[in-house]
C-alpha cells in the first residue's frame, strides 16, 4: 500500500514520463509548426515589404525608392486625420462590439436568462450574409434620405431623420453590430469552461453577484478580453465596407479606404502606397502584440478549466432574468435588423419603402432565377470543399501552434504567434496579389485550381484560428493534461481522449467561425478564382455588379440558411465528442 | 516588254491575293487574318478540336452570352475569368510574367487592352463584320487588321429618381447640375469609371464649373456603379451625373421610378474584344470574338443586356475618354480626374 508521499512520488514520476514523451515530440513540432507558418505567411509579407521599396511604374521602374514611405509621411496633416479617423472607429466599434458581445456571452453561458439558444443561431447566421449585403441593410433602414425606418419615424411624429447613419456614430454602431457576434462566439468558451470554484469562494466570503463579477470573473476573462479587444480593434482598422458605404458620404477617410484607393488607382494597380501602409500597420499590431503578451504572459493565472471537478455555476437572476433576456435578444435583433430589409428586398423586382404597390409586386421570382444559373451547382460544391478544408487545416495548425506557445517553453516559441497575427494586418486585395504572384510563379498544380483559395484563406484566417485555440487553450489547466499521465495514459491518449475533447468547444467555434466568414469571403476568391473555380461569392457580387439587388438578397438568404444548417449539423457531431461544459 | 512585266505584275498580286484568301491558314496569326468565304467552318472545325475557349471578360451577363455561343457552336465550351479591367490586367500581366499561357480571347475596357496593346500581348485580327463598325471604335494597326473592336458601349450620365427630383428640376445639361433645387440632392461613387464624367465636364465647361459643383454639396459613396444605381432606385441619392446608362436601363425595365439623360457629353464606357499573342486554343477565340461582332452578338447585346453600340446614334454626343492618349497620359488624366472629384465632394 502506498502511503500519501509514495502516491505522489509515483504521480510525479508519471507526469515526469508524460513531460518527456511530450518533450521529445515538442522540438520536431514546432519546427514542423514554425516551417508551415513560415511557408504559408512569409511570402505575402515579403512581397509587401518589398513592394513597399519599390518603384512601379516611369521610367525606373523595379528601382529601389523611398518614395511611397516619403508620400504618406509626406502628407502629414492628411496621414494624422487619417490615423484620428482610424482610430475612433476601430476604438469606438471593437468598445461597443466587446461590451455586447461580452455581456451576451456572459448572461448566455453563466446565467439563467432566456433566449440563449437564439444568440447562439443568430449568431451564425450573422457570419452567413455578406459584409456589403449587411451594411447595405443598414442603410436601407437607416439612410439620412430614405430609410425605412427614418421614413417611416418621420410619418409618424415628423421627426426626420432620426438617426443619420452616414456619421461617425453610425459607422462605429454599424461596424460594432457585424462584429458582435464574433466576440460573442470567441467569449463564450472561456465563460463556459471558466472554474466555478473561485466564484464561490467568493461567495463564501460574502461577496455578492456583482461583486463576485466584478472581481473574480472580470478579472479571469481579462486575457481572452485582451485577445478579443486586440483582434476586433486591428480587424476594424482594416474594415473596408463600413466605411467605404457609411464613413465616404460623412466625409469620414479612413486608412482603408485610402489604402484601396491606393491600388485601385489607375488601369495598373499600385501596390506601392499601399503596401507602406500595411507596414505601417503591421508595426502597430506588433507593438499591441507586445503589449498583449506581457500582460497574459503568466498564462496560469488565467485559468478557468482545472481538475477539481468543473462545473460551471449558473447564476440565477431572480427577478432580473426576464430583463437580462431581453438585453441577450439584442444581438440577435440587431442581426436581425438589416436581414428584414434583406428579405423585403428579395420579394420585389427593385428596392421601394413598404405600400400597396410594392405588397402587390411581392414575388419568390428571385428565389427561382437563383436556380436557374447552370454554375450554381459548381459554385456550392467548390465553396465547400474550400471552405471545409480551409477552416479545418487553419484549426489544425493553429490549435498546435497554441499549443506550443501556451505549454512549452521553447525559447521563440512567441514568433508563432506574431507569425500567424501578421495576416491580420495584410489587405485583402494586397494579400490576394502576393497569393496570386506566388502560386503562378511556383511550379506546383495550384494555380488556376480552387485550392489556390485554399492557401490564401488559411493564410487569411490564421489570426482568427490563433485568438480561438490560444484563448481556449489559455482557460485549461495543465493538470487536467497531468493527471491523464497520472492514470497512465500515453501521450497520444491524453492529446486525444483528455485535450482535444476540452479544446473542442473553443475549436469549434473558430472552424465555424472561418468555415461560414469564407463561403461568404469576397475579396480573395475575386483576385483568385479561374475559369472553372467558380465559388458562392462571387457568384453574389455577380449579382450585386449585375444590379440585381433582389437576387442577391434571395441567393445570400438561401446560401445563409444552406451553411447554418451545416454548421448546426457540425455542431451537433462536435458535442459527440466534446466533453459537455 | 513593259505590257508584258505589267501583266506578269498583275497576275502575280492575283494570284497572292487569292492565296491570302484560300490558302488553309495554319498559325495562330494566319488565321486571325483569314477572310476567306470558309473562315466560320474553319474556325469552327477548329474550335472543336480544342474543345473550349478561355475568356477573360468584365461582361457582366458573361454567363448568357457564353450559354448562347455555346449553343450556336456545339462542342465549344466557354470558360470564364469575369472581373474590371484592372484585376483582368493585373491577371494577364502576372501569368504572361510567368509564362501562364492561360487566356484565349479578352473582351474588356480601353485601360487594360492599352496595357496589353504596350506589352505586346494582343493578336492583330480580322473579321468579316469589321467593316460594319466605324473606324472610331477599331484600335487598328495596319493592312486591315485590328488589335481590337468596340462591342459595346455603356453611358455615363444623370440617372435620377422620380420621387426625389421634380421634372422641372431634372437638368438638361451640365449647367443646371447648379440649380439651386439640386443641392444637397447629388451623390456619386468614389471610383475612376465614374470619374471620367469630370473629365467630360472638363472638356465641356472647364475647370471652374467643375471646382463650383462644390457649392453643390455633392456626397461620394464608396460604391459601384451598380451599387450607387442601388441608392438612386431606393432614393437615398435622389440624382447622380455620374450614373450609367445600362443601369439605369435595367431597373427602368424593372418598373423603378428612375430615368436616365445624356448632358452635353456622355462618356462612353466602350468595352472591346481582343485575341491574346500567346492563345492557345486560336480557332476558338476567334470565333467567340467573331460572335460578338457578328449582326447576332449585337443583337443580343444591345436589345438583350441594354448595351449601347458604336454602331448605333443615339441622338447625344459621346465621349471617349482615352482616344487619342497613351496609357500613360490616360493614366495621368484619369488621377486628375478622381483629384477633382475628391475634393469637390470633400465635406
Amino acid at each position: 500500500m502506498l502511503n500519501k508521499g509514495g502516491a505522489m512520488s509515483l504521480s510525479s514520476g508519471l507526469t515526469r514520463s508524460l513531460r518527456e514523451r511530450g518533450t521529445e515530440l515538442q522540438p520536431w513540432l514546432f519546427v514542423f509548426t514554425a516551417a508551415a507558418l513560415i511557408y504559408l505567411v512569409a511570402p505575402p509579407v515579403l512581397f509587401i515589404l518589398s513592394t513597399s521599396f519599390v518603384s512601379e511604374i516611369g521610367p525606373d521602374a523595379g528601382a529601389f525608392t523611398l518614395r511611397h514611405y516619403r508620400n504618406i509621411f509626406g502628407s502629414l496633416s492628411d496621414l494624422t486625420r487619417l490615423l484620428w479617423n482610424s482610430l475612433v472607429f476601430s476604438g469606438g466599434s471593437a468598445g461597443a462590439a466587446l461590451l455586447l458581445g461580452t455581456t451576451v456571452a456572459w448572461l448566455a453561458e453563466r446565467t439563467n436568462a432566456p433566449f440563449r439558444s437564439l444568440a447562439y443561431a443568430f449568431a451564425f447566421i450573422s457570419f452567413g450574409v455578406p459584409g456589403i449585403v449587411k451594411v447595405i441593410g443598414w442603410i436601407l433602414l437607416f439612410g439620412p434620405r430614405a430609410g425605412l425606418i427614418n421614413v417611416a419615424v418621420r410619418d409618424m411624429t415628423g421627426i426626420f431623420p432620426i438617426f443619420n447613419l452616414f456619421s461617425m456614430a453610425g459607422m462605429i454602431l454599424v461596424e460594432a453590430v457585424v462584429w458582435s457576434p464574433v466576440v460573442f462566439l470567441l467569449m463564450a468558451p472561456p465563460f463556459r469552461s471558466m472554474d466555478p470554484a473561485l466564484e464561490e469562494a467568493g461567495m463564501v466570503a460574502g461577496s455578492s453577484n456583482w461583486q463576485v463579477f466584478m472581481r473574480v470573473t472580470v478579472p479571469l476573462a481579462a486575457p481572452s478580453v485582451l485577445a478579443v479587444l486586440l483582434l476586433t480593434v486591428v480587424r476594424a482598422i482594416e474594415s473596408f465596407e463600413t466605411p467605404a458605404l457609411v464613413g465616404l458620404p460623412a466625409g469620414i477617410e479612413v486608412l482603408t479606404t485610402k489604402i484601396y484607393r491606393q491600388i485601385k488607382s489607375g488601369f495598373f494597380p499600385r501596390y506601392g502606397e499601399a503596401s507602406a501602409y500595411s507596414i505601417i500597420l503591421i508595426g502597430l499590431v506588433a507593438l499591441g502584440l507586445i503589449f498583449y503578451h506581457r500582460r497574459t504572459g503568466h498564462g496560469h493565472k488565467f485559468t478557468t478549466v482545472t481538475g477539481k471537478g468543473y462545473r460551471p455555476r449558473r447564476i440565477d437572476l431572480g427577478r432580473w432574468r426576464w430583463p437580462a433576456g431581453f438585453l441577450l435578444l439584442t444581438l440577435p435583433a440587431l442581426q436581425v435588423a438589416p436581414l428584414i430589409a434583406l428579405v423585403w428586398a428579395s420579394l420585389l423586382p427593385y428596392m421601394q419603402h413598404p405600400s400597396r404597390k410594392a405588397f402587390e409586386l411581392v414575388s419568390l421570382k428571385n428565389y427561382f432565377a437563383t436556380f436557374n444559373d447552370p454554375t450554381i451547382v459548381l459554385a456550392v460544391t467548390n465553396s465547400l470543399t474550400i471552405s471545409l478544408t480551409a477552416a479545418s487545416a487553419t484549426v489544425l495548425i493553429t490549435f498546435v501552434a497554441a499549443w506550443l506557445i501556451v505549454r512549452t517553453n521553447i525559447p521563440g516559441r512567441w514568433a508563432l504567434d506574431q507569425l500567424a497575427m501578421f495576416p491580420l494586418v495584410l489587405p485583402g486585395l494586397v494579400l490576394g496579389v502576393a497569393i496570386l504572384k506566388l502560386y503562378a510563379a511556383l511550379p506546383l498544380p495550384i494555380y488556376g485550381t480552387i485550392w489556390i483559395m485554399f492557401f490564401a484563406f488559411v493564410v487569411s484566417f490564421l489570426p482568427y484560428g490563433m485568438r480561438f485555440s490560444y484563448t481556449g487553450l489559455l482557460s485549461i489547466h495543465r493538470e487536467l493534461e497531468e493527471s491523464s499521465a497520472t492514470c497512465g495514459g500515453s501521450w497520444r491518449q491524453t492529446v486525444t481522449k483528455i485535450l482535444v475533447p476540452l479544446m473542442l468547444p473553443a475549436l469549434f467555434a473558430g472552424w465555424i467561425y472561418i468555415f461560414l466568414i469564407t463561403i461568404r469571403h469576397l475579396s480573395l476568391p475575386l483576385l483568385l478564382y479561374g475559369p472553372g473555380s467558380q465559388v458562392i461569392s462571387v457568384t453574389i457580387w455577380e449579382l450585386w455588379d449585375n444590379g440585381r439587388i433582389g437576387e442577391v438578397a434571395a441567393f445570400s438568404l438561401l446560401t445563409t440558411t444552406g451553411t447554418v444548417l451545416l454548421a448546426i449539423l457540425f455542431r451537433r457531431l462536435s458535442e459527440r465528442f466534446s466533453v459537455a461544459v | 516588254m513593259k505590257a508584258l512585266l505589267t501583266a506578269v505584275i498583275f497576275a502575280v498580286s492575283i494570284l497572292g491575293s487569292a492565296w491570302g484568301q484560300t490558302a488553309k491558314p495554319t498559325t495562330l496569326a494566319d488565321l486571325a487574318k483569314y477572310t476567306g468565304p470558309d473562315r466560320e467552318r474553319i474556325l469552327y472545325d477548329g474550335a472543336r478540336r480544342e474543345g473550349k475557349v478561355v475568356w477573360y471578360t468584365s461582361l457582366v451577363p458573361y454567363k448568357e452570352i457564353g450559354k448562347f455561343f455555346e449553343s450556336k457552336y456545339p462542342g465549344v465550351t466557354v470558360e470564364t475569368y469575369r472581373a474590371n479591367a484592372v484585376e483582368i490586367a493585373g491577371r494577364v500581366l502576372t501569368e504572361t510574367r510567368s509564362k501562364r499561357y492561360v487566356v484565349d480571347a479578352i473582351e474588356t475596357t480601353p485601360g487594360a487592352l492599352m496595357i496589353f496593346r504596350d506589352n505586346q500581348l494582343l493578336m492583330p485580327y480580322t473579321s468579316r463584320h469589321l467593316a460594319e463598325y466605324p473606324d472610331g471604335s477599331k484600335e487598328g494597326v495596319s493592312g486591315g487588321l485590328v488589335l481590337w473592336t468596340t462591342d459595346r458601349e455603356s453611358y455615363i450620365g444623370v440617372g435620377y429618381n422620380k420621387n426625389g427630383v421634380s421634372t422641372a428640376d431634372v437638368p438638361k445639361n451640365f449647367d443646371d447640375l447648379l440649380k439651386p433645387a439640386l443641392k444637397g440632392k447629388m451623390g456619386v461613387g468614389d471610383a475612376e469609371t465614374e470619374a471620367r464624367i469630370v473629365g467630360a465636364m472638363l472638356k465641356a465647361k472647364g475647370e471652374s464649373f467643375v471646382r463650383r459643383l462644390k457649392e453643390q454639396d455633392v456626397r461620394l459613396y464608396g460604391v459601384t456603379g451598380p451599387g450607387l444605381n442601388e441608392l438612386i432606385v431606393t432614393g437615398e441619392v435622389p440624382l447622380s451625373f455620374a450614373a450609367f446608362s445600362t443601369n439605369i436601363g435595367h431597373s427602368v425595365a424593372k418598373g423603378a421610378p428612375v430615368a436616365w439623360v445624356a448632358m452635353d457629353l456622355a462618356v462612353a464606357n466602350a468595352g472591346g474584344a481582343a485575341i491574346s499573342a500567346r492563345a492557345q486554343r486560336p480557332h476558338a477565340a476567334l470565333l467567340l470574338t467573331d460572335f460578338l461582332l457578328s449582326p447576332e452578338g449585337q443583337k443580343m447585346l444591345t436589345e438583350k443586356f441594354r448595351y449601347g453600340s458604336p454602331v448605333k446614334d443615339y441622338g447625344f454626343v459621346r465621349w471617349y475618354p482615352e482616344k487619342g492618349l497613351t496609357t500613360s497620359e490616360y493614366t495621368e488624366r484619369q488621377d486628375r480626374w478622381l483629384k477633382l472629384l475628391l475634393e469637390i465632394t470633400r465635406r
